[in-house]
């Protein structure tokens, strides 16, 4: 029976194409994850490897609401900037969600501790983004 | 529970655009009027896959952070997620509309309709980032795996029908058109996935390769069910067992399952994982 010999090849060949998807990385995050602060940055900005859209940011302190964030560009870019996040004292986690270039969603926390007392210590390496799933 | 919508909402998205444009297609290459149960595939897939993509458009933008929310909605649909959704909703519009049309206008809608919605998986993705030849080569590989799917349910119809002659013409037919697409989707899929992995192996021992593995699982059954066919299903059309249809109308039937597992298992796949 040819006709399902090359049905069963098809599906051979169907299983060949399926894509590899490369997600959005962050490259850098200004101040770095980790980072110990006097006080409030006056901005966050958030790099890409790629181009990418950064559609959500939203910090959750202790004992506080959690805060939506405005992000800028609203559009397709490589780094954004979060203005004004008036974090407060303490431990701050902001959320962040994008869309990565190949349409998968990506995500990841940055944390910012501000500390009124402290010298101002920024972390070395720790973007602490990590891959969501797929879109 | 928002991950298993997407997933349900993409695979849904996969089997209906590809049944409705496969069936527009391969009543194309066979030289059949898109009437009857065609019609009622085209409408159906058009149907389901258009619903599947408002599903998923929502459920993604809650997953980026509020599917209610204008600033996200715009971030997002005024990308490649929003042109290939655009693409998948107008394909399944055309396709639909088509199918009230005069036949020869039908023929002529219905496949600008099929077209335009396979180009809907190339303009998103890792391919369509990768640049226009990767993405020329999914709108071929899409083209490819719609043509089966109907060509397949064009056997399931004629096997149904038991019109012996025409079931035997078709066969030979299918055969005949299948060895060209097979090979174009063999040479396809393999540039695609050299291309996808940027030459890579290591990239496949990951989640992505076990993604892979369970696909090669869902393919080796199918060749099991060649290998059926082969031994006891070929010797009885031979021998012009009038049972044989019977017993292919049945095989069609699980190649078509078969191949909704595929689907849905490049959903899950697609969606989920990653090679990095």
């Amino acid at each position: 029976m040819r006709a399902h010999i090359v049905a069963a090849l098809l599906v051979i060949g169907l299983s060949h194409a399926a894509p590899a998807y490369a997600h959005s990385k962050t490259q850098s995050v200004t101040p770095a994850s980790g980072s110990i602060l006097p006080s409030s940055p006056e901005e966050i900005v958030v790099t890409f490897n790629e181009t990418a859209r950064m559609t959500s940011a939203v910090v959750v302190s202790d004992g506080a609401r959690d805060r939506k964030l405005e992000i800028t560009p609203s559009g397709s870019a490589q780094s954004f900037t979060i203005q004004s996040p008036e974090l407060g004292e303490g431990r701050n986690e902001i959320e962040w969600k994008a869309l990565s270039k190949d349409g998968h969603v990506v995500s990841g926390s940055i944390i910012i501790v501000i500390d009124p007392g402290a010298e101002a210590v920024t972390a070395g390496e720790a973007s602490g983004d990590h891959e969501h799933n797929g879109h | 529970m928002l991950d298993a919508f997407a997933v349900i909402a993409r695979a849904c998205v996969y089997l209906g655009l590809l049944t409705a444009a496969g069936s527009i297609l391969s009543a194309l290459t066979f030289g059949a009027p898109l009437t009857g149960n065609a019609i009622l595939r085209v409408r159906l897939g058009a149907g389901v896959a258009m619903m599947a993509v408002i599903v998923g458009v929502l459920v993604l933008l809650a997953r980026l952070g509020g599917a209610l929310d204008p600033a996200i909605a715009s971030a997002v649909l005024s990308g490649p997620t929003g042109y290939a959704a655009g693409l998948f909703i107008g394909s399944a519009v055309l396709m639909t509309i088509a199918t009230i049309l005069p036949q020869g206008l039908r023929a002529v809608v219905a496949t600008l309709g099929g077209l335009t919605g396979l180009m809907g998986f190339a303009v998103n993705g890792h391919a369509a980032a990768s640049g226009i030849a990767p993405a020329g080569l999914v709108l071929v590989h899409a083209c490819l795996v719609a043509w089966w799917i109907g060509a397949l349910f064009l056997l399931e119809t004629a096997c149904r029908e038991r019109e012996d002659g025409s079931l035997s013409d078709l066969l030979q037919r299918f055969t005949r058109q299948a060895t060209l697409m097979v090979l174009s989707l063999y040479a396809v899929g393999g540039v695609l996935l050299v291309v996808l992995i940027e030459g890579e192996a290591q990239r496949l021992v990951s989640s992505y390769g076990l993604g892979l593995l369970l696909k090669l699982s869902a393919v080796g059954s199918v060749f099991a069910l060649v290998l059926w066919n082969r031994l006891r299903l070929t010797p009885r059309i031979a021998a012009g067992d009038p049972q044989a249809a019977g017993a292919l109308l049945r095989n069609v039937r699980i190649e078509l399952a078969l191949i909704a597992v595929v689907l849905t298992a490049t959903a899950a796949w697609t969606t989920l994982t990653s090679p990095h």
